[in-house]
């Protein structure tokens, strides 16, 4: 079954300094038909303005990834970690039994748009950790390539859940295929440009799905598509 | 210096408890070995069945207020739901943690 969350129906808020599209109840928006995607808990698209971010605050049990997608972003906490991460890099933190921690938009001149995305983990009261990890954007060309996955690699962020983070991006009329494993479920983000699903369902940017009981997935770039994959149990 | 008990949904940042906006309830912080045990007293039985309702994903924190100088945070591990109890017979909210991590704001970027 595949069902369509069309860009138009996410939750949107303008703060000034921070404007957000929510695929899930997070803030002040809240609908209890709307709290999961089994674990993923939170997807959040935020754009936020040169110099602001979020001030320190705490975090625990929740395996929280930021993926930039465009300006910088800066995190500190309370591990005595500290990184500035650009599109291409991947920010885990795994909050584990308690975390402080802030993130904000360094340059004085350009947004920053990332994708704030937190995962219920498999196991709680976990010692708390947070690493970094690079990929290279060249080689998301006409492939799924995993950015985050459960044990890491070299290229991959590691988390504490059974998931894998695929990137993906293709030229109009290219296709990939991902094989989905019984009993698990798929959700689809498409960051920009256009896709259709099965041949059969079309999306657009800031368009998401979610899949569960299809067994192969084929996506088509309707026009040249940068999407993410979420492979989940 | 002024204290408050502040209990919050993590996920949403909503606001579930503040006890210098509750009038009439009070409360005890008890520390023993790795425990934090906070007693509220006085709380309504609305506000008890939303923390009970969100059990699994709180914050719990302890505001420590000078009248001059930074606020000091403190912020307490809930491990789990099993942690969280309410009597509705005296509006009693007890919290039990594992965990405390004392922090100024000021110390990071904000």
């Amino acid at each position: 079954m595949i069902t369509l969350y069309p860009d138009l129906e996410r939750n949107k808020a303008d703060m000034g300094w921070l404007k957000t599209g929510r695929s899930f109840s997070f803030g002040d928006y809240q609908d209890e038909n709307n709290m999961a995607f089994e674990p993923l808990r939170v997807f959040n698209d935020d754009v936020i303005a040169p110099g602001r971010g979020f001030g320190a605050h705490p975090h625990s049990d929740m395996e929280i990834v930021s993926i930039v997608l465009s300006g910088q972003l800066r995190h500190e906490d309370s591990m005595g970690n500290e990184a500035v991460t650009t599109f291409g890099g991947v920010q885990r933190m795994s909050a584990g039994s308690g975390v402080i921690h802030t993130e904000h938009n360094p340059s004085q001149e350009e947004e920053v748009n990332l994708l704030q995305i937190w995962f219920m983990p498999s196991e709680r009261g976990k010692k708390p950790s947070y690493t970094t990890s690079q990929f290279d954007p060249e080689q998301l060309n006409g492939r799924l390539l995993p950015v985050v996955t459960q044990e890491g690699s070299d290229t991959a962020a590691d988390i504490g859940q059974d998931l894998t983070i695929y990137m993906s991006r293709l030229q109009a009329g290219e296709a990939v295929s991902f094989h989905q494993e019984a009993g698990r479920r798929v959700f689809l983000f498409v960051i920009e440009g256009r896709l259709s699903l099965q041949h059969e369902y079309e999306l657009g940017a800031r368009d998401s799905a979610r899949i569960v009981q299809v067994t192969d997935l084929e996506v088509t770039a309707k026009e040249d598509v940068l999407f993410m994959l979420i492979d989940l149990p | 210096m002024a204290e408050r008990v502040l209990v919050k949904h993590a996920v949403a940042g909503r606001m579930l408890l503040d006890t210098s906006k509750e009038a009439g309830v009070t409360y005890e912080v008890s520390r023993s070995g790795g425990e934090t045990v906070i007693e509220l007293l006085g709380v309504a039985p609305e506000i008890g069945a939303a923390v009970m309702s969100l059990k699994e994903e709180l914050n719990l924190f302890l505001f420590e207020e000078p009248e001059q100088g930074d606020t000091i945070k403190h912020w307490f591990y809930v491990n789990s739901g099993d942690k969280v109890h309410y009597e509705e017979n005296g509006g009693v909210l007890r919290i039990s943690a594992g965990g405390e991590i004392i922090y100024n704001p000021k110390d990071y970027w904000e």
